[in-house]
C-alpha cells in the first residue's frame, strides 16, 4: 500500500466517542461544581442570618447604649480561635463590642461603610493578613430614651471548613465523572466492536473466498453493506466466469491446434522435403486454418465485460461512423447504405463490443447485399433493437440455425463471414440479449439484435 | 506502379517489397510515420500501404496529416488488430481499405490493384480503352480480342497510360511511376519502349493508339 496507512474506522470513531464524552463530562462538571459552590455560599449566608437574629435577641441597651449581650448565644464567640467572630459598631463605625473570639486575634476586621437599618450585606472577604472569612452585617436601630441610636451587627465565619467541602466535593465529583467516562468508552469499545462486526465479517469471507474455500459471501448484510456484499459478489462471479472462459478459450484453442499441426508437420515432412508443390500447398492451407482458429479464440477471448459498471453509450454515432467507414471500403460498388438510427437511443454495451457487433453485422450486409442496405434502431419494451437489413440472397430457413449456433468450433467454421457472425452471437448473448435472422423488405437478409437500453 | 510501403517491421518490410517488386511495382519503403510522412509529401505513389502501429508517428496520424495536405494517394492500413474500432479509426483518417495481419500476398496485391483502379475512376479490374483489353488481375492484354505479349516493362507502360486515359504523361512521370529512385533515368528508355508498345499493339501501323504530344508526354489516342 503507498503512503500512510488511513486511520481505521474503529479509531476514528473511539476518538469521535471521545471528543464528545469529554466535552459533555467537563462541561457536567463545571456546571455541577459551580451549582455546589452557589449552594455552600448560600447556606453560609443563612447561618450567618441566622446567628445575626440571635446576637439581636440576647443584646441589651444600657443607658441608651447598646452594651455586650449578657449570655452570648453561641460558645464559639467566647473560645479564641473558635472561627465564629462578631462585633457591634455604632453609627460612627466605632466598636461597641467585640465577641472575645474576635478580640483574641491578631487581624482587625475592616470598617464597613454605614449601614441603613433594617439593610443586611453579605460577602466574601479575601483580605491580606485575615484568614478567608464570610462576614454577614446587619443594620439596626435601636430605640432609647435619648432617642433612635443606629448600630451595625457584624458577624463573620471562618470559610476554611466550607472550602475544604467544596474541595471534597470536586474531588469526588471528578472520581464520579472521571469513573463514568472511563466506563463509556468500554461500552463504546465494545458497541463498536458489535457495530464493525459484519465488516470483519466481510473481510473474513473475502479472504475464505480468495483461499478457495468457499464461492459466495454467505449471511444476510446489514443495509449499509448488502450493496457492498452484492457487488463483491458480483465481481467474484464474473472473475470466475472470465477464469472459466480462458481456460475454455485456452483448452479449445490448444485442442484445434493440434490436427492441422499434425497435418502440417506430415506434409512438411514428407512432400515439402522433395518439393513437391501439393505438400507446399496443404502446408499453406493448414497455416490459413491455424490462422483462423487463432483468431476465432483471440476475438472469443475478448468477449469479456464487466458486468459491474457498463456505461450508456449513444447508438447513434457507432452506426454513422461504421456505416461512413463502409462506404469508403465499398465505394466502387455503389452501394446505397441507408441509416435510421433516433439521436438519444443508448445502449448498455461496451464501446469496443458494439462497433464490434454493429460493425461486422453492416459489413456482411455489405457483402451480400446487392444495392442497398439499411441500418436501423428503435427502442422497445425489452431493450433496443438493431436491424440490418440487405437485398441480397438472404439465408435460407434451414441455415439460420447453423448460422447461429452458439459455441460453435473454429475448426469447424469455415473462413469469412462465419466468425464475425459467431462474434456477434457471442457478444449478443454476453449481454443476455438475443439475435434472429429472418427475411427483410428489402429482399435480402434480415438480422435483428436485441441489446440491453442504456439508461 | 509507384508504392510507398511504411512498416517498422524490417523483415516483413522486406519480405513485401520483394514480392511486390517482383510484381513489376516500383516499392519505396518507410520505416518509421515521420519517414513515412516525407516520402507521402515529397513524392507521387499510386498507392500506399501503411502499418498502424508506427513509431516516431503512427499510421493514423501519417494518414491524416497526408489528408490534411490534400494528398489523395489510395492508401491501405495494415493492422495487427482488426476490431472495428481501429478499422473505423483508420478509414475516419482517410484510408481506404485495411487488412489485417496476417495476410496473404495475394489479397494484398488484389486490394492494391483495387486501389489503384478504383483511385484512377475504373471499379472494374479489366480496363477498355478502345480495342485494347487490359485485364489488371491476370495483366492479359488483348487487341480485338487477340492476345498481345507484352514484357512487364510494357504491360506497366500501357497500365499506367490506360489508368489516366485523357491524361497527357510526360516522360518524367513514367520515370518516376516505373522504375525505382536509384534507377539510371534515361528519358530514352522511356521512347524505347514507347516505340515497342506501338509497335506490338498495333503491327500495322493504322491505329496509333499512342500519341505523343510534343515537348509534354504521352497520352492513349482518342478510339
Amino acid at each position: 500500500m503507498r503512503g500512510r496507512r488511513p486511520v481505521s474506522l474503529r479509531l476514528r470513531l473511539l476518538a469521535a466517542a471521545g471528543v464528545v464524552l469529554l466535552g459533555f463530562l467537563s462541561t457536567t462538571g463545571f456546571v455541577l461544581d459551580r451549582a455546589f459552590r452557589a449552594s455552600v455560599d448560600d447556606n453560609a449566608r443563612e447561618q450567618l442570618r441566622v446567628r445575626v437574629l440571635a446576637l439581636l435577641g440576647s443584646a441589651e441597651v444600657v443607658d441608651g447604649v447598646l452594651t455586650e449581650p449578657a449570655r452570648l448565644p453561641e460558645p464559639r464567640y467566647a473560645s479564641p480561635g473558635s472561627g465564629l467572630y462578631a462585633r457591634i459598631l455604632d453609627a460612627t463605625g466605632r466598636p461597641v463590642w467585640r465577641s472575645r473570639s474576635l478580640e483574641a486575634t491578631a487581624f482587625t476586621l475592616p470598617t464597613p461603610p454605614p449601614r441603613p437599618p433594617g439593610t443586611s450585606d453579605f460577602d466574601r472577604l479575601d483580605l491580606p493578613g485575615l484568614p478567608p472569612l464570610y462576614r454577614y452585617a446587619f443594620g439596626v436601630l435601636w430605640e432609647g430614651p435619648v432617642g433612635d441610636a443606629a448600630y451595625t451587627i457584624e458577624v463573620a465565619l471562618d470559610r476554611a471548613p466550607f472550602r475544604a467541602e467544596a474541595r471534597a466535593f470536586r474531588r469526588e465529583l471528578f472520581l464520579w465523572l472521571g469513573g463514568a467516562g472511563a466506563g463509556l468508552l468500554v461500552l463504546q469499545l465494545g458497541l463498536l466492536a458489535a457495530a464493525l462486526a459484519p465488516l470483519g465479517r466481510v473481510a473474513a469471507e473475502v479472504r475464505r473466498v480468495e483461499q478457495g474455500e468457499t464461492t459466495e459471501l454467505d449471511g444476510d448484510w446489514p443495509v449499509e453493506l448488502s450493496g457492498l456484499a452484492r457487488a463483491l459478489e458480483r465481481l467474484i462471479e464474473s472473475e470466475r466466469a472470465r477464469q472459466a472462459r480462458y481456460r475454455t478459450t485456452l483448452d479449445d484453442l490448444a485442442h484445434s491446434l493440434k490436427t492441422p499441426l499434425a497435418i502440417l508437420r506430415n506434409a512438411l515432412s514428407d512432400g515439402a522435403a522433395r518439393g513437391d508443390p501439393a505438400a507446399l500447398e496443404e502446408a499453406r492451407g493448414q497455416l490459413d486454418r491455424m490462422q483462423t482458429i487463432v483468431g476465432h479464440h483471440l476475438q472469443r477471448a475478448s468477449v469479456a465485460r464487466n458486468p459491474l459498471a457498463v456505461p450508456a453509450l449513444g447508438l447513434a454515432e457507432p452506426v454513422r461512423r461504421i456505416v461512413a467507414g463502409l462506404e469508403r471500403l465499398y465505394a466502387e460498388r455503389g452501394l446505397c447504405l441507408e441509416t435510421a438510427v433516433p439521436e438519444g437511443l443508448a445502449v448498455a454495451v461496451d464501446e469496443r463490443d458494439l462497433y464490434e457487433i454493429v460493425g461486422n453485422l453492416a459489413d456482411n450486409a455489405c457483402k451480400y447485399g446487392r444495392r442497398a442496405v439499411r441500418v436501423s434502431a428503435r427502442a422497445t419494451e425489452g431493450g433496443v433493437e438493431l436491424l440490418v437489413e440487405d437485398d441480397g440472397p438472404g439465408v435460407p430457413e434451414a441455415l439460420r440455425r447453423h448460422v447461429l449456433a452458439r459455441g460453435a468450433r473454429a475448426d469447424t467454421v469455415q473462413a469469412g463471414q462465419g466468425i464475425g457472425l459467431a462474434l456477434v452471437t457471442e457478444l449478443v448473448a454476453s449481454y443476455d440479449g438475443a439475435l434472429a435472422i429472418d427475411a427483410s423488405p428489402l429482399g435480402g437478409a434480415a438480422v435483428r439484435v436485441l441489446l440491453p437500453a442504456g439508461r | 506502379m509507384r508504392v510507398l510501403l511504411v512498416e517498422d517491421e524490417a523483415t516483413l518490410a522486406a519480405q513485401l517489397a520483394e514480392r511486390l517488386r517482383a510484381e513489376g511495382m516500383v516499392v519505396d519503403v518507410a520505416a518509421d510515420g515521420r519517414e513515412g510522412l516525407y516520402h507521402g509529401e515529397e513524392f507521387d505513389y499510386d498507392v500506399a500501404v501503411v502499418d498502424i502501429g508506427l513509431p516516431e508517428l503512427d499510421g493514423v496520424s501519417l494518414i491524416r496529416r497526408l489528408r490534411e495536405q490534400d494528398r489523395a494517394v489510395p492508401v491501405l492500413i495494415l493492422t495487427a488488430r482488426d476490431g472495428w474500432q481501429d478499422k473505423v479509426n483508420g478509414l475516419e483518417a482517410g484510408a481506404d481499405d485495411y487488412l489485417a495481419k496476417p495476410f496473404h500476398y495475394e489479397e494484398l496485391l488484389a486490394r492494391l490493384r483495387a486501389l489503384v483502379r478504383r483511385a484512377a475512376g475504373h471499379a472494374s479490374a479489366v480496363l477498355r480503352h478502345g480495342p485494347i483489353e487490359l485485364d489488371t488481375t491476370t495483366k492479359e492484354v488483348r487487341v480485338d480480342g487477340a492476345r498481345v505479349d507484352l514484357t512487364a516493362y510494357e504491360y506497366n507502360l500501357l497500365e499506367y497510360l490506360m489508368l489516366h486515359p485523357s491524361k497527357v504523361v510526360s516522360k518524367t512521370e513514367l520515370t518516376e511511376h516505373l522504375y525505382a529512385q536509384d534507377f539510371e533515368r534515361d528519358s530514352n528508355v522511356i521512347e524505347v519502349f514507347v516505340g515497342r508498345l506501338r509497335r506490338k499493339l498495333d503491327p500495322a501501323g493504322a491505329r496509333r493508339p499512342i500519341d505523343t504530344i510534343r515537348g509534354q508526354g504521352y497520352r492513349l489516342a482518342e478510339p
